[in-house]
C-alpha cells in the first residue's frame, strides 16, 4: 500500500486529504507543520510527499529542502513531491519550480485531477525503482576537477567517455581471449541526451539495463544519476552487435555475454524514459 | 544529403593509441574528434569565438548521436566534413561526418545539438550575434 506524507497546516484540508486518500486504499500520515513532516521523514519511508506551500515557521518549499537533505544524507532516493497552494508569492513559485517537485496543483481543485496526478506520479516512481534499482547494472563515477570544464561542470564529451567504461565493466568478464580470438562487439549507434550539470565530487551512477536483445545485438540503455539524490544527469542508448573477425558478419551471441545481459533486460516501452 | 558548403578538417589520423585489443579504431574516438572538429570550425568562422568562450553565455551540448558505419585501422587519415542544421533561437545542430580518406568511404556520422545558457541565471539565452551569422553559411538545407 502506497504511503503518502501530506503536510497542510489547515485543519480542515488534512481531515479532507486523510478521508479521500485513505478510501482510495492509500497510507496517509497527515502533519501539520513542516518540522513535523521533517520528523517523519527521519523514521518513516514514504511514497509521496503533498504539501501545502503557504504554512507559518517553516513554508512547504523550505519543508521540502530540509526533507531532501535528510534523504541525501541517509542514502535515500528522492521522494516524488506535489506542492499545492490557493496562492503564492513569485519567489516562492520560482524556487519550487527549482526544486523541480513532480507536480503542482492550484487550490482549489477538482478530485479527480487531484487522485488522477497521485496514481500517476507513484506509477512512474514505482516503474523507475524497480527498473533502474532492482534490475540494472550500477557503476559508479566520482566527478573530478579534471573532467570539468570552464564553468566546472562535467564535460559531455566525459559522460560518453563513461559509457563505454560502464559497457567494459559489465561485458569485461566476458570478453575473454577466448571470444575475441573469433568476435568482436561492433558499436552500430550511440545516442545521449543531458539533463543535469554535475560537478567535481558529485558521485555519477550509470545504470545500464539491456532491451531488444536478439541472436546476434542487444541495445544497451543508460541511466545516469546523481548518487544518493535520484536526480537525473542523462540517457544513454548504445546498440552493440556481435561480428566474426574475419568475416566481419554478424554471429551469435556468446553464452556468457547471453547471461550477463538476462538479468539486467527489460520491455523498454515500459519503462519511464525514452532513451 | 550534403550541403554545398561543409567546413572541412583533415587533421586526424588513426594512431594506435585510438585502436582497440583488436586493432580497431575505438567509437570513443569520434567523440573527441567531433569536439576538435567543431572547435576548430568556430575558431576559424566565428572571430569572435574566443570572446564568447569567456563570457558567461555558456554553450553546451544537449544531445549526441552517432551511427558507424564501417571500421578504422591504424594508418588510417580521417577527413571530418562540418555541417550545421535546425537553426533554431537557443539552439542549433551540427553534423560531422567522418570519411576515410583513402576509400572516400563514410565511416561515422554525427549529429549534436548545441544550446546556450546564461550560466548568471541558468536560463536558456539566444546564440550570440557573432556565432549565428557565421553558421547560416554552413548550414544544410536538404538534410533529414
Amino acid at each position: 500500500m502506497p504511503r503518502i506524507l501530506v503536510i497542510d497546516d489547515e485543519e480542515l484540508v488534512i481531515q479532507t486529504a486523510e478521508k479521500i486518500l485513505r478510501r482510495e486504499g492509500y497510507d496517509v500520515v497527515a502533519v501539520k507543520t513542516g518540522y513535523d513532516a521533517v520528523e517523519q521523514i527521519k523514521q518513516y519511508n514514504f511514497d509521496l510527499i503533498i504539501t501545502d506551500v503557504r504554512m507559518p515557521d517553516l513554508n512547504g518549499v523550505d519543508t521540502l529542502s530540509k526533507i531532501r537533505e535528510i534523504l541525501n544524507q541517509k542514502g535515500n532516493p528522492r521522494i516524488p513531491e506535489i506542492c499545492m497552494t490557493g496562492y503564492a508569492d513569485d519567489e516562492t513559485i520560482s524556487r519550487a519550480k527549482a526544486l523541480g517537485v513532480a507536480d503542482w496543483l492550484g487550490k482549489p481543485f477538482e478530485l479527480k485531477d487531484f487522485l488522477d496526478r497521485i496514481q500517476r506520479i507513484l506509477k512512474h516512481h514505482k516503474m523507475e525503482y524497480f527498473s533502474y534499482s532492482q534490475k540494472a547494472f550500477v557503476y559508479k563515477y566520482i566527478v573530478m576537477l579534471s573532467d570539468t570544464d570552464q564553468f566546472k561542470h562535467m564535460s559531455f564529451a566525459n559522460y560518453l567517455k563513461l559509457m563505454f567504461l560502464a559497457t567494459d565493466a559489465l561485458l569485461g568478464p566476458a570478453l575473454d581471449s577466448e571470444f575475441l580470438a573469433e568476435s568482436r562487439l561492433r558499436l552500430k549507434n550511440s545516442r545521449m541526451q543531458f539533463k543535469k550539470q554535475t560537478v567535481p565530487g558529485d558521485g555519477v551512477l550509470v545504470k545500464v539495463n539491456a532491451s531488444e536483445i536478439n541472436t546476434s545485438a542487444f541495445a544497451l540503455l543508460y541511466t545516469f544519476m546523481v548518487e544518493g539524490t535520484a536526480e537525473l544527469v542523462g540517457l544513454g542508448r548504445q546498440v552493440y552487435e556481435s561480428v566474426n573477425l574475419k568475416t566481419g558478419l554478424p554471429q551469435s551471441l556468446s553464452i556468457k555475454i547471453g547471461e550477463i545481459l538476462a538479468p539486467i533486460d527489460v520491455d523498454e516501452k515500459q519503462l519511464l524514459y525514452k532513451y | 544529403m550534403t550541403g554545398n558548403k561543409a567546413f572541412i578538417f583533415d587533421k586526424l589520423g588513426i594512431f594506435f593509441k585510438h585502436t582497440d585489443y583488436q586493432g580497431f579504431l575505438h567509437p570513443y574516438n569520434f567523440f573527441e574528434w567531433m569536439s576538435y572538429t567543431r572547435e576548430a570550425y568556430f575558431s576559424q568562422v566565428c572571430s569572435d569565438f574566443h570572446n564568447i568562450l569567456e563570457s558567461p553565455i555558456k554553450m553546451m551540448t544537449a544531445k549526441v548521436d552517432a551511427m558507424l558505419y564501417d571500421d578504422g585501422f591504424f594508418g588510417d587519415s580521417i577527413e571530418a566534413k562540418l555541417t550545421i542544421t535546425k537553426i533554431k533561437k537557443v539552439s542549433f545542430d551540427v553534423i560531422i561526418r567522418f570519411f576515410n580518406k583513402m576509400s572516400t568511404k563514410l565511416i561515422c556520422e554525427t549529429r549534436h545539438t548545441l544550446v546556450f545558457v546564461d550560466s548568471r541565471t541558468n536560463a536558456f539565452t539566444t546564440i550570440p550575434k557573432g556565432l549565428a551569422d557565421a553558421i547560416v553559411e554552413y548550414q544544410e538545407q536538404t538534410y533529414i
